[in-house]
């Protein structure tokens, strides 16, 4: 494997931006600037789950303001 | 030498059997372990002293005096004769001028260098004296490293000068300790408890250390170097570190190459090989031996990058420690109990020996070190040397045919910043270390910097500034119809607001399912005004595939045509375009550009422009929602590239449903150039292409690259030189692109783009029309970055992933948060809150800052547990002659474990060959990247976009050829030493050596055995690049290729003694007596063959013909006598027969020799005559199949061979048996012996005869001499299977030594 984002094993954190962007996230990797930390750390599945269950709108959060709601 | 001139005969190191196997494999060129040793020496020099001294040197180390011999003897030995002088040139430049004695001196010392031992040849050492002036000599000592290594160097050098100093008085020196106490030591080791601790230290080591494997393999070329030195103070905090916990630097430099080589592969655990000083401290005097002691010995290291880095050397250091007593074990044992071919290929060596001479030094009275230099180097790609002193000297000597000085520099400059950071402390994590230097970061972010302003407007008011401009200029033409920029804007403005009218606007998606006509540009111009997203719908798609995407991206409406709307079975409200419903809705609607009152919302750069469907490789096809930011972005930087003039056409072929075909249409509608639309058919028809291309006066053209092959290749008389900016896009370009372009349109430039629809189409560009093929750099606002598994920035040169960010970036997944969250992800490099997108791209960033595409991840693939990317296979493949294109896949072999499989398709005109391709690119690369078959297609399967379809590549047939039997004299005689030297009962053609289990060590041996059987000059070069015995006797045979139906067939055509001849048995070949190869050496083997085995050659009328005609043949290789013959069966017949018209012709016979032969009168009577008798009588006596079948002719015969496995004989080869064998058969009955004069050497088949067998002494009717008679337990067809033949050859070659000793 040569990137962290695969690993079945591995423990990983559910990040969201501004935007609401969601961002699966390896746990040993420092969280970058503008990312919080909403869920984790747990494995791969229960973080895709996570986010499937709450990224529902995916437009980016300044267009949906835009578009007054 | 004779027995007598041999002091001692003792056995190797370790060591001095790698090194010796190194002098072997690489056989020509320079000799990378040629030591030497330089020093500048002032005052008088006695040169009868020197000399004294130098002979009293070799008097007192009798191995100094040492030759390696390995001919004839199972494991190689050194021989030490009584004697030996040391050869001295002394060289008087005391007539030059400085600079030009300087010049010459040094020219010397490099030809010295230079020079290779031949080490079966002592002495293996050389002294030059360069004399300046009376006063002023420099001294080299030239020798093999097998002799010495670096301590024992020193030490001779200081023994030189104190027996100088006493005129060559040995008695100045106390009697030294002998090495062959040492060499005692070693051999009362016990290698299984050695075995058994490395095979621990290694355990569960996923894969070697391979810094150099992506290089192709050459060779030749000697070691060049790059040296850095740390500073005073950094070497001093680095040695007091070292100190506060308890490491040795040695320790701390190895720590910093662990942590760079995990760098560079992208590994946690990794293995590199150091030196070890090998002196084992249990054997007396060992400190003050001279010889060779040093050993390479693996070093693992686990760089947990979270782990301390205190901790993690620590237990490096003992877990070394604690091995030390197994140092002595050679490398290829220590390899082999790990199961990889090659471990590492990068070693470090820390000097901590005693230092020799230097600058100032007084050597002996009245002489004074002036300078002093050594060279020595490994034949290791990559050889760290540490130098401890004031300043550690770091000294990086690289192979330059696997790594760029560029790229030494930046291994050296990393490993020099590792050191520094370790120098200030070691309380931190492996992660915590920074590998790359400062400009490094800096090359990464300038790559990076591409901000660049893009306007912001949407794509309607690009297009709607453009109309305002050229109105009346031709915006686009279908085929006869056509439209101006005025006339299109109206259209697609009418369109936008009868869509607007029914409510559709921003982050709505509107399907477009349409023919290629300019309604299609109507309606695309149309949605995009509206601020909607467009959902191109190829109607030439399966009807699932389009139902399956309007369910899932669940648009709006669906903008269809009449000649596509009846395709669509779908709820999703339609619209027709050119149904007279809509004409009249058309016409009433407003014709000016909507503006954002007319919009339900706002429309910004995030907003939705597109769902475009990708098929991932595996799962479902996804939605990407491209933003219109980012599709404005790429139009706009496109104006960097091309300038387009006024009413400039360009060739729109690509399906709307790709990224590339909205491109190719909006990237010229927003410049003023004229889309020519081509539609479905000629989109797929190459000739038809060419056309439109060529008539249409495009200057630019987008296509993937097998698309611009295929366009080249069409023989056409439309030119396709009016075409100047060619955009490769969609695949890796292939490396003869660029030539084949250039040959067609010289002008042309050619420029290879990479993207993808997830950062709308290209983020990276390339101009590759010099050849020059890389991806590139970013676009305009995008950045590209290669990490590894850790996220981290790769080193220059190191593969990563490739990611891309920037304002190219799609939304995402539409409706997958999970599969967007897994490939969007946070970006750690750019602005706060940024993503960037992973490709699953694997790449490598050039020094100069450009990236080189080298495979897909889910590609990557293990070899025998290296990991490979086919790409790279597959790029090797494409540069041989011949190959338009290659690719390269992974499918498991017959033994499940995957294996390489290359697919070629040829240029126009020329014919591949798979198995040749094999082999020429084996000649290139590493062992671990030759694919196991080359398969020659005519043409790649594609996918509907004409993209590669892997799938469909047909699966390549192993089994036909694994491991089968041999088809020549010499595969039969390399199968037979290969499973000789492998302790193997059988070993096929197609068998590996190294996959069977042989190692370097091994493989010295079997060369020996082959060389000596087959009078060939194979060196071990050879055997590693030809590793089967099928390919290594290919390789013999481009040298000399005997014609495998000749009537004299040389089996063996070198050799001191005279030759051997050996007449075929009735079926008409010789091969049969290749056997005797491996025991009868020394001397040519010719075998003697049936005229007519070969088709409309007439075979002999009689034995007597035959005789005169073979006798002939004979006297041309060897024109006169003593000769040497032997025959089997019907050949000891002729062979008689042949004899006799020797001796009629006045030669002497000195041997007659018979295999199970009879005359006439001994034979029964019924023989075979007629075809299918002699394919029977062939199955069933000499190849031993069961008799049930019998075969109906010669393709049947050898179909039923292959059904048993036994592929060794052609039709070709059956079918001249077939006319030979009865005629044999009948020349031998009709034969009426004369009388031979001499004995007769007679082998008969002791067993498998009914009733009584013949006797051997009817000879005694036809020879006037002895018939000496050797009993062989085999039946008489089995006289030249491995077994009996041996040992025939056995007595044959002790007879035949002993005639010749008379």
């Amino acid at each position: 494997m040569t990137n962290p984002f695969e690993s079945d094993d591995a423990a990983y954190l559910v990040l969201v931006n501004d935007e609401g962007q969601h961002s699966l996230w390896p746990a040993f990797v420092d969280v970058p600037a503008g990312w919080r930390v909403v869920f984790g750390e747990s494995d791969r599945a229960a973080c895709l789950d996570y986010i499937s269950e709450h990224w529902t709108d995916m437009r980016p959060k300044s267009l949906i303001e835009r578009s007054g709601g | 030498m004779t027995d007598t001139e041999i002091s001692d005969v003792l056995p190797l190191s370790p060591l001095q059997e790698g090194l010796l196997f190194h002098a072997r494999y690489d056989d020509r060129g320079h000799d990378v372990y040629s030591v030497q040793f330089v020093l500048d020496l002032e005052g008088r020099l006695d040169l009868d002293a020197l000399f004294a001294a130098g002979q009293a040197l070799l008097d007192r180390h009798p191995n100094l005096r040492a030759a390696f011999w390995q001919k004839g003897v199972d494991r190689p030995v050194q021989v030490i004769p009584r004697t030996a002088t040391p050869p001295w040139r002394v060289i008087d430049l005391s007539g030059l001028g400085d600079e030009a004695a300087a010049e010459r001196a040094d020219r010397i010392v490099r030809e010295d260098r230079a020079a290779r031992f031949d080490l079966s040849r002592p002495p293996l050492l050389r002294f030059t004296v360069l004399r300046r002036s009376a006063e002023r000599h420099r001294l080299v000592l030239t020798t093999h490293h097998i002799l010495l290594d670096g301590w024992s160097a020193q030490r001779v050098l200081h023994e030189l000068f104190t027996l100088y100093a006493h005129d060559g008085d040995a008695a100045a020196l106390a009697s030294p300790p002998a090495y062959r106490d040492y060499l005692r030591w070693l051999s009362g080791r016990d290698r299984d408890a050695a075995r058994g601790a490395w095979r621990d230290y290694l355990a569960g080591l996923a894969e070697p250390t391979l810094l150099a494997s992506a290089a192709a393999a050459r060779s030749g070329t000697s070691p060049a170097r790059v040296t850095r030195e740390l500073d005073a103070s950094a070497t001093a905090a680095l040695a007091e570190t070292a100190r506060r916990h308890q490491l040795t630097v040695s320790t701390l430099v190895q720590g910093a190459w662990g942590v760079l080589a995990s760098a560079l592969t992208g590994r946690d655990d990794v293995v590199f090989g150091v030196t070890v000083s090998g002196r084992p401290p249990e054997v007396a005097g060992v400190e003050d031996m001279v010889g060779l002691f040093i050993n390479t010995v693996p070093v693992r290291m686990r760089i947990d990058p979270g782990a301390g880095l205190a901790r993690l050397l620590a237990e490096s250091q003992r877990r070394q420690m604690d091995l030390s007593a197994h140092h002595y074990l050679d490398l290829a044992e220590i390899q082999g109990v790990t199961g990889f071919r090659e471990l590492f290929d990068s070693i470090v060596v820390f000097e901590n020996y005693p230092v020799g001479f230097s600058g100032s030094d007084t050597p002996a009275p009245g002489l004074r070190v002036t300078g002093a230099q050594g060279h020595d180097a490994s034949h290791y790609p990559l050889t760290l040397v540490a130098v401890p002193g004031e300043r550690l000297h770091l000294r990086l000597d690289y192979h330059p045919d696997r790594f760029t000085a560029d790229e030494a520099g930046l291994i050296a400059d990393r490993l020099a910043q590792l050191l520094a950071q370790m120098a200030s402390g070691l309380d931190r994590r492996a992660a915590d270390l920074e590998v790359l230097p400062p400009w490094e970061h800096r090359i990464l972010r300038e790559a990076n910097e591409t901000a660049h302003d893009v306007p912001d407007r949407l794509i309607g008011e690009l297009f709607e500034a453009q109309a305002a401009r050229t109105p009346d200029a031709v915006a686009v033409t279908a085929g006869d119809a056509e439209l101006t920029y005025a006339a299109l804007d109206e259209r697609a403005n009418r369109l936008a607001h009868v869509l607007l009218a029914r409510g559709i606007g921003p982050e709505q998606t509107v399907a477009i399912a349409m023919g290629r006509s300019v309604d299609l540009v109507v309606a695309l111009l149309a949605v995009l005004k509206t601020g909607a997203a467009y959902l191109p719908i190829d109607p030439e798609y399966p009807a699932e595939r389009i139902t399956y995407m309007l369910d899932d991206a669940a648009p709006v409406l669906v903008l269809a045509d009449t000649a596509t709307d009846g395709g669509l079975a779908t709820s999703v409200p339609r619209l027709i375009v050119d149904a007279p419903a809509t004409a009249d809705l058309l016409a009433g609607a407003d014709a000016h550009p909507p503006g954002p009152e007319d919009r339900p919302g706002p429309v910004t750069a995030q907003s939705a422009v597109n769902v475009l469907y990708t098929s991932g490789s595996t799962g479902r096809p996804k939605g990407v929602i491209g933003t219109h930011g980012g599709l404005v972005n790429r139009l706009a930087w496109f104006s960097e590239l091309f300038a387009f003039e006024a009413n400039e056409p360009v060739c729109a072929k690509s399906s709307l449903s790709f990224i590339d075909g909205s491109v190719e249409i909006l990237q010229a509608l927003v410049h003023g150039g004229r889309v020519v639309l081509a539609d479905a058919a000629t989109a797929q028809d190459a000739r038809a292409l060419r056309r439109l291309v060529s008539t249409s006066g495009s200057r630019v053209l987008t296509a993937v690259p097998s698309l611009i092959d295929t366009l080249l290749d069409t023989a056409d008389e439309f030119p396709l030189d009016g075409c100047e900016l060619w955009l490769s896009s969609g695949e890796p370009m292939p490396p003869g692109l660029p030539a084949k372009l250039a040959d067609a349109a010289p002008k042309a430039r050619l420029l290879n783009f990479c993207g993808c629809t997830e950062a709308s189409s290209e983020s990276l560009y390339a101009d590759c029309t010099d050849g020059d093929i890389t991806i590139g750099r970013p676009v305009w606002n995008t950045r590209a970055y290669v990490l590894d598994r850790r996220l981290r920035p790769v080193p220059i040169g190191a593969v990563g992933e490739l990611y891309y960010a920037g304002v190219g970036l799609a939304r995402g997944y539409h409706g997958r948060p999970d599969l967007t969250a897994e490939r969007f992800v946070a970006d750690p490099f750019g602005p706060p809150g940024s993503r960037m997108y992973r490709t699953g791209d694997l790449v490598r960033r050039r020094p100069d800052g450009r990236l080189v595409f080298v495979g897909r991840a889910d590609a990557q693939v293990q070899i025998r547990g290296v990991r490979v990317e086919p790409g790279e296979v597959a790029a090797a493949l494409g540069e041989e002659p011949g190959v338009a294109q290659a690719v390269v896949t992974a499918p498991p072999g017959p033994t499940g474990e995957p294996q390489l499989v290359g697919y070629v398709v040829a240029r126009p005109g020329r014919r591949l060959d798979g198995a040749e391709l094999r082999r020429a690119v084996a000649r290139r690369l590493p062992r671990h990247l030759v694919p196991a078959a080359v398969v020659v297609l005519d043409r790649f399967p594609t996918t509907p976009n004409g993209k590669l379809d892997r799938a469909a590549l047909p699966r390549p047939e192993f089994a036909a050829t694994a491991g089968g039997s041999p088809r020549t004299p010499r595969e039969d005689v390399l199968c037979g030493l290969f499973a000789e030297a492998l302790s193997l009962p059988r070993v096929g053609v197609d068998d590996d050596f190294f996959d069977l289990g042989g190692h370097s060590l091994l493989a010295a041996r079997l060369l020996g055995r082959i060389n000596d059987a087959l009078g060939t000059e194979v060196s071990l070069r050879m055997l590693f690049q030809a590793p089967t015995p099928g390919e290594l006797a290919a390789r013999l045979d481009t040298e000399s290729a005997p014609d495998s139906l000749e009537v004299l067939l040389p089996l063996r055509a070198k050799g001191d003694r005279p030759p051997l001849f050996c007449v075929h048995p009735a079926g008409g070949f010789s091969w049969c007596y290749s056997g005797l190869l491996r025991r009868v050496t020394g001397r040519p083997v010719y075998g003697l063959q049936a005229r007519g085995l070969t088709k409309g050659e007439p075979p002999a009328a009689t034995m007597e013909e035959m005789a005169e005609d073979y006798a002939a043949r004979i006297r041309e290789v060897q024109p006169d006598g003593p000769y040497y013959l032997l025959g089997w069966s019907f050949g000891g017949v002729a062979a008689h027969a042949v004899a006799t018209v020797l001796q009629r012709q006045g030669e002497k016979v000195a041997l007659l020799a018979m295999l199970d032969a009879y005359p006439a009168e001994a034979l029964p009577r019924a023989h075979p005559v007629d075809a299918r008798q002699v394919l029977a009588y062939l199955l069933v006596d000499y190849f031993g199949l069961d008799a049930s079948v019998e075969p109906r002719d010669a393709a049947h015969a050898v179909e039923l061979l292959r059904r048993e496995g036994m592929v060794s004989l052609s039709d070709e080869h059956l079918e001249g048996i077939v006319r030979v064998m009865p005629n044999c058969s009948r020349l031998v009955r009709e034969y009426q012996p004369a009388t031979f004069r001499g004995d007769v050497l007679f082998f008969r088949a002791a067993t498998g005869w009914d009733g009584t067998p013949p006797s051997p002494l009817l000879w005694r009717h036809h020879v006037d001499g002895e018939v000496e008679v050797h009993d062989i337990a085999c039946a008489h067809g089995e006289m030249t299977r491995p077994g009996p033949i041996a040992e025939i050859g056995a007595v044959l070659h002790r007879r035949l030594r002993r005639k010749e000793e008379r």
